[in-house]
């Protein structure tokens, strides 16, 4: 046996793992609407395009992009025209969400969000999403994806702007965690329902769609009510989601969002090394204080006596002697003849 | 960096270092073997006549707090744990610089005292004159000439017994399981470039006459590059344990000297251990082009002398305006894991 300080790991002192964590993400109504901070924790652009939610006044260095909102029209849709305002950035809005997250059909064209995501059966009108608000998730809250089956969103439906939330309903992914769509390029989906009624009607067909890992929400039009009797106000009627500009469509819903809570989800990749030392390993030290005039300390004078080291850190190298990572011990570990330790050390990637 | 939790069950605290981190970056992380440390440990607190019995002999040992883990992958595991096959050793070789007053390998003894002057390039070399100053005084080295002058001055650390107990000796011979093999030099590659000599054939084996560099094993993140540096590697690094070393390079003896009658002292054979001799590592540190061409290390990192310290090269030129960074060579013997850090002034005239 080569006396050095260095053991090579063995195939079997090395294996991995994959842990996936969890986070609550509670998101209030005051953010959504832009009530908290005077309003400036939504940022609008030029384009006009979406508007962003910040956590904090954007301008600030603090704040943190938390999701944008966006609405969009297929070229089917009875909203689409040539006199509706924005019509244009309304359709490729449409467009590339559906390219992205439905993708393309066989014949090579964009495939329209379906209610039921089998895209099968009929192709009707009443089968697809053909208007849709888009609730894109900042990766910094979703992470690697939304945890399934915990996605929530309450949504005030009363019909009077000013008092929208007098009446509200939730939206939820339930049942999702065993059941849920894989035929997405972007990933895993779900449909979000309501359990409760609006208006005297019972939404028991999905309102929306939530893809997990893109960390995106598409809702249908109306799902802040029938466009003819949820009335809004002037600008935000939604009976205007023609002749309102994607900007006064985003207040309108951001106006009526009170609650969005979700878990996200971050997968932990790792690399358990097992770090064995023998009862006949690493029983001596080059600790300066180990010697003293270059007798061990140790041994009272006596070579009899077994040596004896204490171990406060575990370091991992590469084959040509860098250190790659360090695992400090809480507390020294004796290590003598007479014992023998494994320790295990995780690195996440 | 504070101290860990120690109230509950061990833990242990991993963290990638910024060498790791950049190699993951690079596509080059592969863990391939692991060591054990204990730099936290004072045994000089381990009492082997505690009057409450064995027990409680490492009482105070065990009760060291231990720092967090940080990510500066030059500053962690300066001990290690080692493994040796027997364990009736009483006795472990250490390493020593060999600053004996006679032979070629003596510190600086003026203003940079302990430690080894090294003259960043020609013109430092030369004091500003046509010719270089030969031959430098004590402690001076070199940094740009390769040509052996100055009677191969140079740096060489020693490894041996430093104990004459139980009838040790420099005449005895040192257990091969404990002579140290292999060295890995580290030193700031932005300054320094490690030489080994070459006879005038470029062979290692020869009389000196030329030095040449070695290859780095890699350079880390902070600019640190390792040398790995072994017995029969093919350099004139390391030299075998007394008995077996046969350079006799500096009038060691080393050759006659185990089992030998006469009467010997350490400052006659130019040793630094009282006990058995184990190898020797013969290091000639040169400077890197970048401090040979430029001072703005020097500016960055550095000291201006403008005057009132003067460095004598020789015992009559005076170097009395000069620029010099003072830095670390740290060497660590492969088999004991024994480490030491040599003090270096590099030096350039302004």
């Amino acid at each position: 046996m080569a006396n050095t300080f260095f053991k090579s790991f063995a195939e079997s002192d090395r294996t991995s793992s994959r842990t996936l964590l969890h986070e609550v993400i509670p998101i209030t109504g005051t953010l959504v609407s832009g009530t908290y901070s005077s309003n400036n924790n939504i940022k609008s652009f030029s384009h006009g395009m979406f508007k962003s939610v910040y956590d904090y006044p954007y301008l600030s260095s603090s704040a943190n992009h938390i999701f944008d909102v966006s609405f969009g029209y297929h070229s089917t849709s009875s909203y689409s025209g040539s006199t509706s305002t924005q019509n244009s950035k309304k359709l490729n809005m449409y467009s590339q969400m559906a390219q992205v997250l439905a993708g393309f059909g066989t014949d090579s064209k964009v495939r329209r969000f379906d209610k039921d995501g089998d895209f099968a059966g009929t192709t009707s009108a009443a089968d697809k999403y053909s208007e849709a608000w888009f609730v894109n998730f900042s990766r910094l809250l979703t992470k690697d994806e939304i945890k399934k089956g915990s996605f929530s969103m309450n949504i005030g439906t009363a019909s009077a702007y000013a008092t929208a939330h007098t009446a509200s309903y939730t939206l939820t992914d339930s049942g999702a965690s065993t059941n849920y769509k894989i035929n997405s390029p972007a990933g895993e989906y779900g449909l979000l329902y309501t359990s409760s009624v609006l208006n005297g009607t019972s939404y028991g067909t999905p309102q929306g769609l939530i893809y997990y890992q893109a960390g995106v929400i598409v809702l249908t039009g109306s799902a802040l009510g029938p466009k003819d009797t949820t009335k809004l106000d002037a600008t935000r009627d939604l009976d205007l989601l023609a002749t309102g500009s994607i900007d006064n469509l985003v207040d309108a819903f951001n106006h009526r969002v009170t609650n969005i809570q979700f878990n996200n989800t971050t997968e932990l990749n790792s690399t358990i090394y097992f770090c064995r030392a023998n009862h006949n390993e690493f029983n001596y030290s080059s600790n300066p204080t180990y010697l003293s005039g270059s007798k061990l300390v140790v041994k009272a004078n006596d070579n009899l006596t077994p040596p004896r080291s204490y171990v406060t850190t575990v370091g991992l190298y590469s084959a040509d002697n860098e250190l790659l990572a360090v695992a400090k011990l809480s507390e020294p570990l004796r290590k003598d003849p007479t014992n023998e330790l494994t320790l295990r050390v995780r690195l996440d990637y | 960096m504070a101290f860990l939790d120690n109230s509950g069950d061990i833990i242990l605290d991993a963290v990638l270092t910024d060498a790791g981190r950049q190699r993951m970056a690079r596509g080059n992380f592969k863990i391939t073997k692991f060591a054990f440390g204990d730099e936290e440990i004072n045994y000089g607190v381990f009492n082997s006549s505690h009057p409450s019995g064995s027990a409680f002999y490492d009482l105070e040992v065990m009760q060291t707090p231990i720092l967090e883990a940080f990510t500066n992958n030059t500053s962690l595991m300066k001990s290690k744990l080692i493994t040796m096959s027997r364990n009736n050793i009483l006795f472990l070789p250490t390493l020593k610089l060999n600053d004996n007053t006679s032979n070629r390998t003596k510190t600086d003894s003026s203003t940079f005292k302990g430690g080894y002057i090294v003259l960043a390039e020609m013109n430092t070399e030369k004091n500003g004159g046509a010719q270089v100053v030969s031959p430098l005084a004590a402690g001076i080295l070199r940094g740009e000439s390769q040509a052996i002058t100055d009677n191969t001055r140079h740096i060489a650390i020693d490894q041996g017994i430093d104990s004459s107990e139980s009838g040790l000796s420099f005449k005895s011979e040192l257990s091969d399981d404990l002579v140290e093999t292999a060295f890995l030099i580290r030193c700031d590659h932005r300054l320094l470039q490690i030489h080994y000599v070459v006879n005038v054939e470029g062979n290692p084996a020869g009389d000196p006459a030329k030095t040449v560099s070695h290859t780095n094993q890699f350079v880390d993140d902070d600019g640190i590059a390792s040398y790995y540096v072994a017995l029969g590697d093919g350099t004139s690094f390391v030299e075998g344990k007394a008995g077996t070393g046969t350079r006799n390079i500096d009038n060691r003896k080393r050759s006659t000297l185990i089992g030998s009658s006469d009467v010997l002292t350490m400052a006659g054979i130019n040793e630094v251990f009282e006990g058995p001799l184990g190898s020797i590592l013969r290091l000639y540190p040169r400077t890197s082009m970048h401090v040979r061409q430029s001072s703005s290390l020097f500016d960055e990192l550095g000291t201006t002398v403008a005057s009132g310290t003067d460095i004598d090269l020789d015992g009559t030129d005076l170097l009395t305006a000069y620029k010099y960074i003072d830095t670390l060579i740290n060497i660590v013997g492969v088999t004991t894991g024994y480490s030491i850090d040599i003090p270096i002034r590099i030096v350039r005239k302004t």
